[in-house]
């Protein structure tokens, strides 16, 4: 006691900072302890004790009734999932996936080609190759971007709605395929294996084939009935140009599950409203 | 103080869940009110607890850290209620005058050896007399270390000092209650 209360008159420095420490921390005093410390000890323990004070009541449920206000739900088994819906990022990426594996082939770029979403560059070739509408480039004449678009728009509601089962091979797109299996068959491309091409190979008559040398020529054969059809030229409304090149075709094709004959190519010289 | 389950209620009560954040308010707010009377006097100490809630309701959302983290800025969140409400009421002194007193009575029992003064019936209010007569630094310092149960760190951030100053005035405050306990054995 002599020696704490000494110590407190400003002498020398108190010996039991660490047993200070060790209370103020929660943690039992040493036995060696300076005695006077015990009573504090005693005080700060009272002092963490948790009264029993009903006064306290009021105060919860107005702190209830703030979180209430602030918060939406108070009942977890209500509250809505906020992890981003997984659907459409799987298709999204499955799609895409696909796409870029090419396993869709040949014939699903011929389907979006048709819809008009592909990206300029790819459109321009697909115009040449199977017969679709071409980009609309800034740097042609406004007739024909305004064409194109009016042809895309109508088009593409209703090529998107078409299955997956390539271009008819007996009807305007004919000619771009013929184009398409020709670098794919002088590439070597596995893509001559496409649904497309497998169109072209039964409206050939190269399916009995025996041969893949065989085959080839039978759709060689078959591709030199087919000229390239005329650029797109301004319909009076969304229907067919005047000014067309009719291919030669096998038979009428149909609409259902395929792909809509295309402005440009005549059907049988009536006018084509989609 | 919850411990290891803290990080999962604290979330629960971030995503709406009512009974995680009356676990919160159950651990702290205790605390809390004990806090507010030693160092906000002329405050309403249950008043001021509650508006400190709201306020932390508001950011609970926002809130990232661990439960010292948590309690320190809870205690923040009073300390600047107290203080904006320091000079406008009158603190309650209901049961802690008559408390000191009752333990002044020369009637009551005490230990021949002032030097082992042993506080028999100290309850929490007294002990919270006890330490308001400190000084105002010391006083919070000791509230914010052992009620609260801040470390020094967050104890100084709190309070605007270096951990070394808040070791000092902690210390010194622990020394003058055992004087004062002393004297009132000796009084006796």
């Amino acid at each position: 006691m002599a020696n704490f209360l000494r110590s407190l008159s400003g002498g020398r420095p108190y010996q039991g900072d660490d047993h200070l420490e060790a209370m103020l921390s929660g943690q039992p005093l040493p036995e060696n302890a300076d005695a006077e410390l015990y009573g504090v000890n005693e005080l700060l323990t009272a002092l963490r004790a948790a009264p029993v004070d009903p006064v306290e009541r009021p105060g919860q449920a107005r702190a209830l009734d703030a979180y209430r206000q602030t918060f939406a739900t108070s009942d977890p088994a209500h509250q809505r999932r906020r992890r981003p819906a997984m659907i459409s990022t799987l298709l999204g990426a499955k799609l895409g996936a696909a796409l870029a594996a090419g396993a869709v082939g040949f014939g699903g770029v011929a389907v979006a080609a048709a819809a008009g979403v592909l990206p300029d560059a790819a459109q321009d070739f697909a115009h040449h190759a199977v017969g679709v509408v071409p980009a609309a480039h800034k740097d042609k004449s406004a007739k024909d971007v305004k064409d194109v678009k009016d042809v895309k728009d109508v088009d593409a509601t209703e090529t998107t709605k078409a299955t997956p089962v390539g271009p008819d091979a007996t009807g305007p797109a004919a000619f771009g395929l013929c184009t398409a299996w020709s670098h794919a068959k002088d590439s070597g491309n596995a893509a001559q294996k496409s649904i497309a091409f497998r169109n072209l190979a039964t409206a050939a008559g190269a399916v009995t084939a025996d041969t893949a040398g065989a085959k080839a020529e039978k759709i060689a054969t078959y591709c030199t009935t087919f000229t390239k059809p005329d650029k797109v030229t301004k319909p009076d409304k969304v229907t067919k140009p005047d000014k067309v090149t009719k291919p030669d075709m096998t038979g009428k094709p149909s609409t259902a599950g395929k792909p809509t004959p295309l402005p440009g190519a005549a059907t049988t010289g009536t006018s084509h409203r989609p | 103080m919850i411990g290891e389950e803290f990080a999962s209620v604290l979330a629960r009560a971030q995503r709406g869940d009512e009974a995680a954040f009356a676990s919160l308010w159950l651990d702290v707010n205790p605390a809390l009110v004990k806090y507010l009377r030693v160092v906000a006097h002329e405050v309403d100490d249950e008043d001021v607890a509650a508006e400190t809630w709201v306020t932390v309701v508001r950011g609970l959302a926002r809130f990232r850290g661990d439960e010292m983290a948590w309690r320190a800025w809870v205690f923040t969140t009073a300390r600047r209620r107290g203080i904006d409400e320091g000079r406008r009421r009158t603190r309650r002194r209901t049961a802690l005058a008559s408390h000191v007193a009752e333990l002044a009575d020369p009637g009551r029992l005490v230990p021949p050896d002032p030097a082992q003064v042993v506080l028999e019936s100290m309850d929490t209010q007294a002990a919270l007399a006890l330490v308001a007569q400190l000084s105002p630094l010391q006083a919070e310092v000791i509230a914010l270390r052992v009620i609260a149960g801040l470390d020094v760190e967050a104890v100084a951030r709190l309070v605007g000092r270096s951990p070394g100053a808040v070791r000092v005035a902690a210390h010194r405050g622990l020394r003058r209650l055992a004087l004062i306990l002393a004297r009132q054995g000796v009084t006796l």
